[in-house]
């Protein structure tokens, strides 16, 4: 290394504020939420997470999050695969850029402005909504944009080009000497995809999905924007039960917190197992 | 990606007649796919964005007419210059504290101690994991009781802003410490008798500044017109854009659309940017990995 070494003290110096954020607004707050959702240390009780689930209203909630979590996260790792591959394999080059730059660009998308800009299209009045009306089709009498399918559409907004940006690695990863190979040793293109191609992209799809079923399950602004509190979400329950004109409870808003957060936390776990897999070949 | 452009014609010389019939068929079907998700990312920004130069609009397909009046009311209004300006505030003291907090440790992994990546990864990546009304709750619930009150000010916001940037701030410049070969450029700094701190202050900062850039915009980007953590956090104590926009939509559903194409198009400028002024400096990061 260089001519003067760091020492240990030196190091420890130069990382101590960062390690003392780190500390006091992610670790520390974390762990106060997991005592909180047990009422404290002292007089700890585990009827909190326990009421979780086998409360008729918290449990109707995690099922109507994970209904719109599962569906939202494979409909989109579905749709968001099939355009990934379009845009590498498209022969009109040019189209290429500007789509991934849309598909980066709306990946970061989502909070209130996304659950604003639906109401205006399939709201009641919505521009879509209406423009049907004039087809003769009432879309609203089979589709509400302030529903559990219809928060599903919402987030495919963010889910489908979160999952192409994820894909497109993958992709290009899937190199065209394979298929000379694959080819010249005999095999068909069926054989092609069965022993080569989804072998080296499905552990990409399946880090894509869960990061996908993650970011759903977590996300609270979209949906307060679109529905309020008409529709029983965990991100909406733990909203009502801390907020509470009605109810405050908060060691019951923090236990379902601590429920939400070990989903998504364990999901994100699954996405970095999956995406160290999936690396073998992206960064080969 | 340019592997895979070259792909149709690799295949077209290996079985020109079969391929070049098969691949016209598959053609069509990209094209279809790019109308409906280009059409799909499109039409509610359109629709937003007609909401909100509209005079009426509930029974027609597009506005009856169209005005400004939204436009200029929404920046007239007293809260405007106020939550806006608080949301400023907070995106760039969170800029501020995340570019001092992770420059020099993102610094040291690259040329003192790599052996602390792995820890300081964790903790940057850990805010993925944290949904962010969870990490709303936790905080408040650490700092609403002594010994650290400060459940309700700002200044839980903006920490609780930095924790979000985190991901962004250490991809950011992760990528470009590695661009620049900074090892090599540390040991060539420290041989020619630089301090440590000369080195950091005179040679790798200049030389990473696009990439501080590139993440001080996505944490903007991030920030700015947030709802969650200002509504837990802060509420209507100190009123954001975010809290603001939610709060006229049942009355002035039309400013609330002003409003939402401002936090659209601040976030189209961001990325663009990032796309285009960055895109070289990105090209050469993936290419250096």
């Amino acid at each position: 290394m260089s001519g003067r070494t760091w020492s240990r003290i030196g190091l420890l110096l130069a990382f101590a504020p960062f390690l003392i954020f780190c500390l006091m607004f992610e670790l520390i707050p974390t762990f106060a939420l997991l005592v909180g959702s047990i009422g404290g240390v002292e007089k700890h009780s585990f009827e909190w997470i326990g009421k979780v689930f086998t409360n008729a209203t918290f449990q109707r909630s995690i099922l109507n999050s994970l209904l719109l979590a599962v569906t939202s996260s494979f409909l989109g790792a579905v749709i968001g695969t099939a355009i990934g591959y379009a845009i590498t394999r498209t022969r009109h080059n040019r189209l290429r850029g500007p789509l991934i730059g849309l598909a980066s660009l709306s990946a970061n998308a989502g909070g209130i402005s996304l659950g604003f800009a639906f109401i205006t299209i399939l709201g009641s009045a919505g521009m879509i909504t209406i423009l049907l009306r004039q087809f003769g089709i009432d879309l609203m009498s089979f589709f509400s944009i302030y529903s559990v399918i219809g928060l599903i559409v919402v987030y495919l907004y963010f889910q489908v080009p979160l999952m192409i940006v994820l894909m497109l690695p993958a992709f290009a990863a899937l190199k065209d000497d394979w298929v000379e190979a694959s080819a010249s040793l005999g095999g068909s293109r069926t054989d092609f995809w069965r022993r080569v191609g989804i072998p080296v992209l499905m552990p990409s799809i399946v880090a894509g999905t869960v990061l996908l079923f993650a970011s759903s399950m977590g996300a609270y602004a979209t949906a307060q924007a679109l529905i309020g509190s008409r529709i029983n979400l965990m991100t909406i329950q733990i909203s009502i039960l801390r907020r509470g004109e009605i109810l405050y409870q908060p060691a019951q808003a923090d236990a379902m917190a601590t429920v939400l957060l070990a989903i998504v936390a364990l999901s994100v776990l699954a996405y970095h197992i999956m995406q160290r897999q999936a690396q073998r070949w992206t960064h080969a | 990606m340019s592997l895979m452009s070259d792909a149709p014609a690799v295949l077209a010389t290996q079985q020109p007649a079969e391929t070049r019939q098969a691949r016209r068929g598959p053609e069509i079907g990209y094209l279809i796919l790019f109308v409906i998700f280009t059409g799909y990312m499109l039409i509610p920004l359109i629709g937003v964005g007609l909401f909100s130069v509209a005079t009426t609009w509930f029974d027609t397909v597009l506005p009856v007419g169209y005005t400004v009046d939204h436009i200029v009311e929404t920046l007239n209004d007293p809260l405007f210059v106020p939550t806006v300006g608080r949301s400023i505030i907070a995106s760039l003291a969170t800029i501020a504290v995340s570019v001092v907090l992770m420059t020099p440790v993102m610094f040291l992994i690259h040329v003192a101690a790599p052996r602390a990546r792995p820890l300081v990864e964790f903790l940057s990546l850990l805010p993925f994991a944290l949904p962010t009304i969870v990490l709303a709750l936790s905080l408040i619930r650490t700092y609403s009781a002594p010994p650290i009150v400060l459940s309700g000010t700002p200044t839980l916001l903006i920490l609780a802003y930095v924790v979000t940037g985190l991901p962004f701030m250490y991809r950011a410049l992760d990528n470009s410490l590695r661009a620049i070969d900074t090892t090599t450029l540390n040991e060539a700094s420290v041989t020619l008798g630089a301090s440590r701190w000369t080195t950091l202050r005179r040679v790798i900062l200049p030389n990473i500044r696009t990439g501080i850039a590139a993440g001080a915009l996505l944490v903007f980007s991030v920030t700015f017109g947030e709802f969650t953590l200002s509504s837990f956090i802060v509420g209507d104590a100190w009123k954001t854009s975010g809290v603001w926009t939610v709060a006229i939509w049942d009355d002035q559903p039309h400013k609330t659309t002003v409003m939402v194409m401002i936090g659209f198009l601040i976030s189209w400028i961001i990325s663009l940017v990032i796309l285009v002024g960055f895109s070289k400096r990105a090209t050469v990061e993936t290419g250096q990995r």
